[in-house]
């Protein structure tokens, strides 16, 4: 689309369609148009079965004009063939217009990348709505009827859970940890997880009442079915953060004792080991001086 | 020249067939048609260039004060090449 199409790739087209080969195309096509050429020197318009007719005007810039035959010009025209002129209303005005168009782009602009086809059925759009009057009810119809409803969007609930922050998630997953806690305490002989029980004042999400079990007469299933879903999400984040605490406590041990046993055995080394030279001689001597008498 | 004279010329001039002659001006014409719907430009060395260019809907107002919308449409454009303007000047 929108291409330069040089001499050789259109005899190659030519050739495709009629059997021939390229060069033989290409040769045909400089005589086809060098025949032509000739016969517009000659002062007569020229006429190709199937394309149209060349005429000379008195225009030194532009001497010949290309006039092409109805068929040929519908060919060209193929992919706008099916729409025809729409006589307007004469109650729509030229903001109504405005406003449609306005959608009409929003609308391609979200529902497909730009080609003919959609480019075609999006310009069939203004004809069927500018032949009819425009009562207000329908403009906003063709933009709620085709804009895509996004599948991430939460679930349609007046207090449908936001999105929530990594933060956040586990700030939750910690007071339901506890609220937990408070219910095996309460109900069976499991040990608590937490120590204190958290405030149920602050409950943004409504899926919270179905996990703690208190408000199960308005429950759905889909709301049971994803808080289990939470559930087994903030148990696994839970015990992975144990994990990581436990295995980050032990490697800092295993350093800590290794440099203490380091240090122990530098000062035995130090100490013990590596005596002076002249300690003990000094000691001797002391002695001897002592026991032996001056007779 | 009309079109048989055309044809009549061409196969004189390649000793093929008025038959052939046809089919292959039908090629050629097939063929330029079918760039000129993609809004392709065709340049024919020596002689010009088939531009196409593809006009917007627009609204269009009759003496009548009717008003009507014209549906967006291609149409095919030729522009001589120089050698040719300078041949027929």
């Amino acid at each position: 689309m929108n291409e330069k199409i040089p001499l050789k790739r259109f005899a190659a087209g030519v050739a495709s369609r009629s059997g021939m080969d390229a060069a033989e195309a290409e040769e045909f096509i400089k005589s086809l148009f060098a025949t032509i050429a000739n016969g517009l020197r000659t002062g007569e318009p020229v006429s190709v079965p199937g394309l149209g007719e060349f005429r000379l005007t008195h225009n030194p810039e532009d001497p010949v004009t290309f006039v092409p035959e109805a068929a040929w010009a519908d060919e060209v025209n193929a992919p706008f063939a099916m729409f025809e002129p729409v006589e307007l209303a004469e109650g729509i005005t030229d903001t109504q217009l405005a406003e449609a168009e306005k959608t009409e782009t929003e609308t391609v602009t979200a529902a497909s990348p730009s080609e003919e086809v959609p480019e075609q059925e999006t310009d069939a759009e203004p004809a069927t709505v500018v032949s009819q009057p425009l009562p207000q009810n329908q403009e906003p119809a063709p933009v709620q009827n085709q804009e895509p409803t996004p599948a991430h969007e939460p679930v349609s609930t007046p207090a449908a859970t936001p999105y929530r922050w990594p933060e956040e998630e586990e700030e939750e997953a910690e007071r339901l940890e506890a609220e937990l806690a408070a219910k095996a305490n309460e109900t069976s002989t499991q040990p608590a997880l937490t120590t204190t029980p958290p405030p149920f004042s602050s409950q943004p999400a409504p899926t919270t009442p179905t996990v703690t079990g208190a408000n199960d007469s308005t429950t759905e299933p889909e709301e049971a079915s994803s808080t289990a879903q939470e559930d087994d999400y903030y148990r696994s984040v839970r015990d992975s953060k144990s994990n990581n605490g436990f295995t980050r406590g032990f490697i800092i041990g295993l350093i800590v004792g290794l440099a203490i046993g380091a240090l122990a055995l530098c000062a035995y080394v130090l100490y013990y080991v590596n005596t002076p030279a002249g300690q003990l001689p000094l000691e001797v001597e002391l002695d001897a001086t002592e026991v032996v008498p001056a007779n | 020249m009309d079109s048989k004279t055309l044809i009549s010329r061409l196969s004189m001039e390649s000793g093929k067939s008025a038959e052939e002659i046809a089919s292959a001006i039908a090629a050629v014409t097939a063929t330029l048609g079918a760039h000129g719907a993609t809004l392709d430009a065709v340049a024919i060395p020596g002689f010009g260039t088939f531009t196409s260019t593809k006009a917007d809907e627009r609204i269009i107002t009759t003496p009548d004060g009717k008003r009507t919308l014209l549906p967006p449409a291609i149409t095919v454009d030729f522009k001589s090449s120089v050698l040719l303007r300078k041949s027929l000047s």
